[in-house]
């Protein structure tokens, strides 16, 4: 339980944010495939993917999003979070062996059902190329 | 807008914010009384009635829903205010 913000509602606000980095590499896209039995070639064979117009194989939309979960669950609110929904869209593809960026930052919260919402953006960071943008809604449990 | 119509819309809500295929409500009808609506789709059906509606509940109104009819009843009330 260690690193685990312990927020209560009342003491968050509008604006707050969170960040974290993760590497993303082709062991980390395999492991999902397994994880989840997607295999589709554009996740597993360069030759497919090189064949339709990507310059690698490319992580799993689902996957880049999971890098969000940490935000919600560790930072914004963290251990008091029930996450009622989320929503991304994917701007760019994700090639392997690259460093991520994940921003959470508050956006609303309605104090009637102790809920916030908390958009994410997703970036490659050598390159600040936007991959993926969501938003979370999420109850708090106190 | 009639109670009725309120009630008929209300219930197309909570089908599809609880994904159900089936579902009569009545005013007399509790969520506990309805698979799935717990406490977070609570929140969900609450929000979806409130942008439906065009209208907005206080916390002390929301604490004070016991029945399909009083979410219906208050909701009707502030559309024909």
């Amino acid at each position: 339980m260690s690193n685990i913000a312990t927020y209560k509602f009342e003491e968050l606000s509008v604006g707050m944010q969170a960040e974290m980095t993760h590497y993303v590499g082709e062991e980390e896209i395999s492991k999902f495939c397994k994880l989840t039995g997607d295999v589709h070639p554009l996740h597993t064979s360069l030759e497919y993917a090189t064949a339709h117009g990507f310059d690698n194989i490319i992580a799993h939309g689902l996957l880049i999003s999971s890098y969000s979960s940490g935000i919600v669950g560790l930072s914004l609110p963290g251990e008091n979070a029930i996450i009622i929904s989320q929503e991304f869209k994917y701007r760019n593809p994700l090639y392997p062996d690259n460093q991520i960026v994940v921003v959470g930052k508050i956006v609303e919260l309605d104090e009637r059902f102790k809920t916030i919402k908390v958009d994410i953006k997703i970036r490659v960071m050598e390159s600040s190329k936007l991959i993926a943008t969501g938003q979370y809604k999420v109850k708090l449990r106190n | 807008m009639e109670k009725n119509e309120v009630l008929s819309k209300m219930t197309e809500i909570v089908k599809e914010v609880l994904d159900l295929d089936e579902l009569t409500l009545t005013e007399a009808t509790t969520a506990s009384e309805v698979e799935d609506w717990d406490s977070i789709m609570h929140v969900e059906i609450i929000v979806a009635v409130e942008e439906e509606f065009n209208v907005k509940f206080s916390t002390l109104e929301i604490e004070k829903f016991e029945t399909v009819g009083d979410i219906v009843g208050l909701t009707n009330q502030k559309i024909n205010q």
